[in-house]
């Protein structure tokens, strides 16, 4: 039907998310509405690969991003950092941490519920977990947490949200080379640091 | 640099622009171990699960949605006024993408909500291949909304913004749509309320199709508006006014729109509202020649009275200007001879004689009238096409009928649309054709002062039935009705050159038919003493697509 463009997607993507959030901690709605519109999509993304195989019913992915999401806006003096790019790699985390709680509550039913067949066991893995395996994925988390916070925000931008560089560039106010520069570095980083534990 | 520190290097920008890593060349390069490789190697199958994971999740398709609101799974904003936001969503009932008007929170309220409702429940019935389709409406999560099919194409303002004003033909072709989308609108006693070129779309392929019923309300007379809905360039002087346009208020809008098209701009310009609104209450239009030369004399003197200041200089309804337009586009590229369209209806009748026994419609009772050949038709152009099995009926269509007698008859015909309204199409007062009909080839439903008329579909209606009495004796009952049944109007033709007349059949009151409709009376007819002498035919034909 129709049309009647005012303000549409440009608005969505040309504020910057570090005005945005200024704007959403001075209490206003339509940033922490269009903050949702960026975020919500990408998150859904991510949770998919990352929820165990009991929730990730289509609704229970859904409802776990949007409610961490909207936590994370309303609770977002817990976020401190003024840095452009940041903010997904806290949604991230903020979100993480929800589907591990979410796990170890799981693990924690009691008995009867346990063993109701209709209940998949919650050690079936995520599948991400199923095409990495666990061990991969700790190996991986264990270096990425070894990497200073900017290079952090890098590789979940462009390996876990799969972030082309001009997204990259427009989320932290660089240009694409320069955010392709940064990826790469942040890359081989990550590969000393996975060398080093060898050693 | 080190062997190893350029192998992590070439290692990390393989990664980096997601290209595969030469473990091969990486092995004979040297400088790493065995166990260091391996590493690396885990590493790099790392980035693949995790590109893996990400693409599964974008071929799931839901993890695009933004927010689910009621059954719609909304997925992208495609535009936002000031009362609502349109969106992209996902029906999984009709299992199609639809266009989702969403209203933002404080624009619709309680009371008003409950009426909203109930008139777009109702505007769901209206079907027209010009008219959008809306599928439904509710309230979900506090906010209110309709949901529509999704017309992929370009509103006509972002064409008139790419490419400038329109060529004549198109924009009578165009005007013309937009008024028989109005007319099926009209017919179902709405105003749409807020007609303008960001409102109407044309669709990849051509179809224009009228959207936005966001201001749309059920028309009663009288009604005094609490606020003006639609756009101020679109409104005649009396909805400034407050007070309400009704119909003639759309069909304004429909003269701004056609003049916007053709000018570029809009018939009465202002500095600021005020002078606007004293523009449309007191001038005329802006000469529309000065915006654009090249239009016809014509086209310009009936904007100007469809845009007069005053209510009553101005056309009465969507089909006075519809029917206008016609005459000028018709001018523009005269159709054939009147005596050319004759030689091609006996042509169809005799193409058409094939299909008597074809499918596409229910033959109840043909006994004894050997030798008849009926088939109904459409305009097309300077043809009629003969309707077969499928065809889809629109509103603003032009039907006749074909009909080839072997021996003198008695004919009546009846139709009836899907909410039970039915008129009589035969015979009609004022038209050559009076029963009892000659044995020859004919076209119904006839000709006056020479000219061929046709019915006119004025009203959408999921389906039309038509029941075809033909009888060899007079049947008291069916001319009894056709007497107390009110006569589709015969527009008046004014002395003008017409190719074709059109018919515009109203209501027909049925008291002892009330709520049964044609089948109850053709099962009536069956079973008179004399049914079978009658043959009874009952033609059923979908509208629109």
């Amino acid at each position: 039907m129709l049309v009647d463009i005012e303000c549409g997607m440009a608005e969505v993507l040309e504020v910057p998310t570090i005005t945005l959030l200024r704007r959403v901690r001075a209490g206003d709605a339509q940033a922490r509405e269009l903050l949702m519109r960026r975020y919500l999509p990408a998150l859904r993304r991510w949770a998919h690969g990352r929820m165990p195989a009991y929730a990730r019913d289509l609704d229970d992915t859904d409802d776990l991003v949007q409610v961490t999401l909207l936590r994370s806006l309303q609770h977002l003096n817990e976020f401190e950092a003024e840095r452009p790019g940041a903010f997904l790699a806290y949604l991230r985390q903020t979100l993480l941490n929800e589907i591990r709680d979410q796990l170890r509550r799981h693990v924690r039913r009691p008995f009867h519920e346990a063993i109701d067949e209709a209940l998949p066991d919650a050690d079936l893995p995520t599948p991400l977990e199923r095409i990495s395996g666990s061990e991969r994925l700790r190996a991986y988390e264990t270096a990425l947490a070894k990497l200073p916070a900017r290079q952090q925000e890098l590789l979940v931008m462009r390996l876990e949200f799969g972030m082309s560089f001009a997204d990259i560039a427009a989320e932290t106010g660089s240009t694409q080379g320069a955010a392709r520069i940064m990826v790469w570095r942040a890359l081989q980083e990550m590969a000393r640091s996975v060398l080093d534990e060898q050693d | 640099m080190s062997r190893t520190e350029r192998l992590i290097e070439n290692i990390a920008r393989a990664w980096t622009d997601q290209e595969p890593v030469d473990w091969q060349a990486a092995e004979r390069e040297g400088g790493l171990t065995a166990v260091q490789l391996e590493q690396l190697r885990a590493l790099d199958e790392m980035t693949l699960a995790l590109r893996r994971v990400l693409r599964d999740a974008r071929d799931n398709g839901a993890a695009d949605m933004l927010f689910r609101w009621g059954p719609l799974e909304v997925r992208r904003r495609i535009g936002a006024g000031v009362q609502a936001e349109i969106y992209e969503a996902w029906d999984p009932l009709l299992a199609q993408a639809v266009a989702l008007k969403l209203f933002r929170g404080d624009a619709v309220h309680g009371s008003s909500i409950a009426q909203q409702l109930r008139e777009v429940r109702a505007l769901a019935k209206v079907r027209h291949r010009n008219v959008v389709s809306v599928f439904g409406a509710a309230e979900h999560d506090g906010r209110f909304g309709i949901w529509t099919e999704l017309v992929e194409g370009r509103t006509l303002e972002q064409q008139l913004a790419d490419d400038g004003p329109f060529a004549i033909d198109d924009a009578l072709a165009v005007g013309r749509d937009v008024l028989r989308a109005l007319i099926a609108v009209h017919a179902q006693g709405f105003v749409h309320g807020d007609v303008k070129t960001s409102n109407v779309l044309r669709e990849r392929g051509g179809r224009i199709v009228l959207a936005d019923f966001g201001a749309c309300r059920l028309h009663e007379e009288g009604n005094q508006l609490a606020s003006i809905p639609g756009s101020l360039h679109y409104l005649p002087p009396e909805a400034l006014r407050g007070e309400d346009a009704g119909v003639g208020g759309d069909v304004y809008a429909a003269a701004v729109l056609l003049y916007r098209l053709l000018g570029g701009r809009y018939p009465h310009a202002g500095e600021t509202a005020e002078e606007l609104v004293r523009a449309v209450q007191t001038a005329q239009p802006q000469p529309l020649a000065s915006a654009r030369p090249d239009v016809p004399e014509a086209l310009s003197r009936l904007l100007a009275r469809a845009l007069a200041p005053e209510r009553s200089a101005r056309l009465s309804d969507a089909a006075q200007l519809l029917e206008e337009l016609g005459d000028l586009a018709r001018a523009r590229h005269p159709p054939a001879q009147s005596r050319r369209i004759r030689t091609a209806l006996v042509a169809g009748v005799l193409l058409a004689a094939g299909l008597a026994t074809a499918a596409w419609f229910r033959e109840q009772h043909a006994p004894s009238a050997a030798g008849v050949d009926l088939a109904f038709a459409r305009e097309s152009g300077a043809q009629l096409e003969t309707l077969g099995a499928g065809a889809v009926l629109r509103t603003g269509d032009l039907l006749g009928a074909r009909l080839a007698l072997a021996r003198p008859a008695f004919v009546y015909i009846f139709n009836e649309d899907d909410g039970g309204q039915v008129s009589v199409l035969f015979p009609l007062r004022g038209l050559d054709l009076q029963n009892p009909l000659p044995a020859q080839s004919l076209e119904l439903p006839g000709l006056r002062n020479g000219q061929p008329y046709r019915w006119r579909v004025s009203s959408a209606s999921a389906s039309e039935e038509f029941l075809v009495v033909i009888a060899p004796h007079a049947v008291s009952e069916l001319d009894a009705m056709r007497e107390r049944a009110v006569q589709p109007e015969v527009l008046p033709d004014e002395d003008r050159q017409r190719g074709v007349a059109a018919l515009q059949a109203r209501a027909l009151a049925l008291p002892h038919f009330d709520g049964r409709g044609l089948e109850a009376l053709a099962a009536e007819l069956s079973r008179r003493a004399d049914a079978g002498d009658l043959r009874i035919s009952r033609f059923a034909f979908r509208q629109r697509d």
